[in-house]
């Protein structure tokens, strides 16, 4: 397992990924079962959570409404509105933020650098641990309640609720990508955390309040937010073109690590 | 014998501060270099700098007669460097830590095992467990344990205690018989007369000289401790150039003198002298004369 820089990183996170595997098959089977408990009174509770104020909704990621008729729309709410972007960029900010800046900061990367292992294969390497990290926790979201679904007998539109998994994804690949960037340029750790975090949160306000003001609501296309969830994929599956745009953002980010990170002074 | 390392002007400025300046020297194949200078002189900002871990704002190294960027994997295999604040992945153990610097080196020889026995160290302990004298035998063990052509060591034995520090010595020495050259940063300066042939000795980010150690010697300082029959006056020796520190204690009088001593013979020959000793000066006090110009 020590072979290269992405099998040790890979084996550095298998108790990281139990733990979110537990935590979230916890999670799953807590809310498969809470909703399969109150599923028959579900119309009282779609008209109750329907008359909240739109902007209410707006925060809670349900732009289009709620359906808390379906395992779906219950999950668009409880998990894809909130808890899942949080979980998700939390991944992808600590990832990005560890691969350069983290390692500089506990002085370990110095000596990496000094093997022949050259900057553009760790940073190639590092990043596959970061996709496969987001990859990993996304799987376990889809598994847990693709089989907690199954055995209290919940519907859940199988292609949709995969879509929405990418879309997460995504999000979560896109801060990964932009602490990577910011940390490469820095090399300081707690900018890179500080930075990421505020963009994260400034980006989420945006996309929750440029819709419902009409001057600014052209802000919305600036927030990541807007590309992960507007779209509502539970209900429409993925949308292509969100999808591209936060796989260029990425793409884009990574090309500039990659050259901030060739002049980062190590020191 | 030609040159495994040669820094040409090697300048670093970090903003508007100057890290080093012009630093210029160079490294026999098969030798053991020291450079050596208080702590903040730029001795890891030079190491850093010639590894390209900082990018130097201007100069060059080579190693190996190639440009540093045009080295290949397998040369770069053969350079191992020991960091000045040396640190680990603290959830591993000694001997995965090793093995991981190992694969990356693609390095075919380990000699792991023979090294840690040398300085007693158990490498199935995680590292978080270790403290800072066995933290840096393992940085040692990864510096010698692929047989490195060039070893760069900065502060190699910080946190060692005096028994590991000359087995230290002795595995420099026995690697540098292997034919390793090894270039150790250090403000130990004992350290550095024991194993080195050359030194570089840097001050405020330049290099103020670059010889062996016995040229420095002869060109700095001696002490003379001269006993006559009759000590002369202190105005005999008013004539004597570059004089400093004349004391009288008896019949036997102590001086420094740099450089030549044509003119304190010319004096002392006046007179009879009963015992002459030149008092060679100590690689410390030489440094010390560096930076008390």
């Amino acid at each position: 397992m020590y072979k290269n820089i992405y099998l040790k990183n890979l084996k550095d996170m298998r108790n990281n990924l139990i733990y979110w595997f537990v935590g979230l098959i916890t999670l799953s089977f807590y809310l498969s079962f809470a909703y399969s408990s109150f599923a028959q009174n579900i119309g009282a509770f779609d008209e109750l959570i329907n008359s909240f104020p739109e902007e209410l909704l707006h925060f809670l990621g349900a732009s289009d409404g709620l359906d808390m008729s379906t395992f779906g729309g219950f999950l668009n709410l409880e998990i894809f509105g909130v808890i899942g972007p949080i979980m998700l960029v939390v991944v992808g900010i600590n990832t990005g933020t560890n691969i350069v800046a983290g390692e500089l900061n506990n002085k370990t990367l110095e000596l990496i650098m000094s093997t022949p292992i050259g900057k553009n294969n760790y940073l190639f390497q590092q990043i596959l641990v970061m996709i496969t990290r987001i990859i990993l926790i996304s799987l376990f979201i889809w598994f847990s309640f693709n089989l907690f679904g199954r055995i209290f007998n919940l519907e859940l539109d199988f292609k949709n609720f995969s879509a929405t998994i990418v879309h997460l994804s995504l999000l979560g690949l896109f801060f990964g990508c932009l602490s990577l960037f910011i940390g490469s340029l820095t090399g300081n750790k707690s900018k890179t955390l500080g930075i990421s975090t505020t963009i994260a949160i400034i980006s989420h306000f945006i996309n929750s309040i440029s819709p419902l003001i009409n001057s600014v609501e052209k802000l919305k296309y600036i927030s990541i937010f807007h590309y992960y969830k507007t779209s509502e994929p539970i209900i429409n599956g993925i949308d292509i073109s969100d999808g591209f745009i936060t796989s260029a953002l990425c793409i884009i980010l990574i090309a500039l690590s990659f050259i901030s990170y060739k002049y980062l002074d190590l020191n | 014998m030609s040159n495994i390392v040669q820094v040409s002007n090697l300048t670093k400025y970090y903003g508007k501060n100057l890290g080093i300046e012009n630093v210029t020297f160079f490294m026999n194949e098969g030798e053991v270099y020291g450079l050596m200078g208080p702590n903040g002189a730029g001795k890891t900002t030079s190491l850093r700098a010639m590894l390209n871990l900082i990018l130097p704002t201007s100069g060059e190294t080579t190693i190996f007669g190639k440009h540093f960027e045009e080295l290949n994997k397998a040369e770069l295999s053969q350079i191992s460097y020991l960091p000045g604040e040396f640190e680990m992945y603290p959830n591993l153990t000694g001997e995965q830590y090793l093995n991981y610097i190992s694969n990356l080196r693609s390095a075919t020889v380990n000699n792991t095992n023979i090294l840690a026995e040398r300085l007693d160290l158990n490498l199935n302990n995680k590292i978080k467990t270790l403290s800072k004298g066995n933290k840096q035998k393992i940085g040692i063990i990864q510096a010698f344990m692929n047989n490195p052509k060039l070893a760069i060591l900065d502060e190699p034995t910080s946190g060692l205690d005096p028994l590991k520090q000359q087995e230290f010595q002795n595995i420099v020495q026995e690697q540098n018989n292997l034919g390793c050259s090894v270039l150790l940063s250090s403000h130990i300066l004992g350290e550095i007369e024991d194993l080195c042939e050359r030194v570089g000795i840097i001050k405020n980010g330049n290099i103020v000289a670059s010889e062996q150690i016995s040229d420095l010697k002869s060109k700095t300082i001696k002490k003379y401790e001269i006993t006559f029959n009759n000590a002369p006056k202190t105005s005999e020796f008013k004539n004597v150039k570059n004089i400093s520190k004349l004391e009288f204690q008896g019949n036997t009088i102590t001086l420094n003198i740099k450089g030549s001593i044509d003119s304190l013979l010319k004096v002392i020959s006046k007179f009879t002298v009963v015992n002459l000793r030149i008092i060679e000066p100590s690689l410390e006090e030489i440094f010390l004369t560096f930076y008390e110009e």
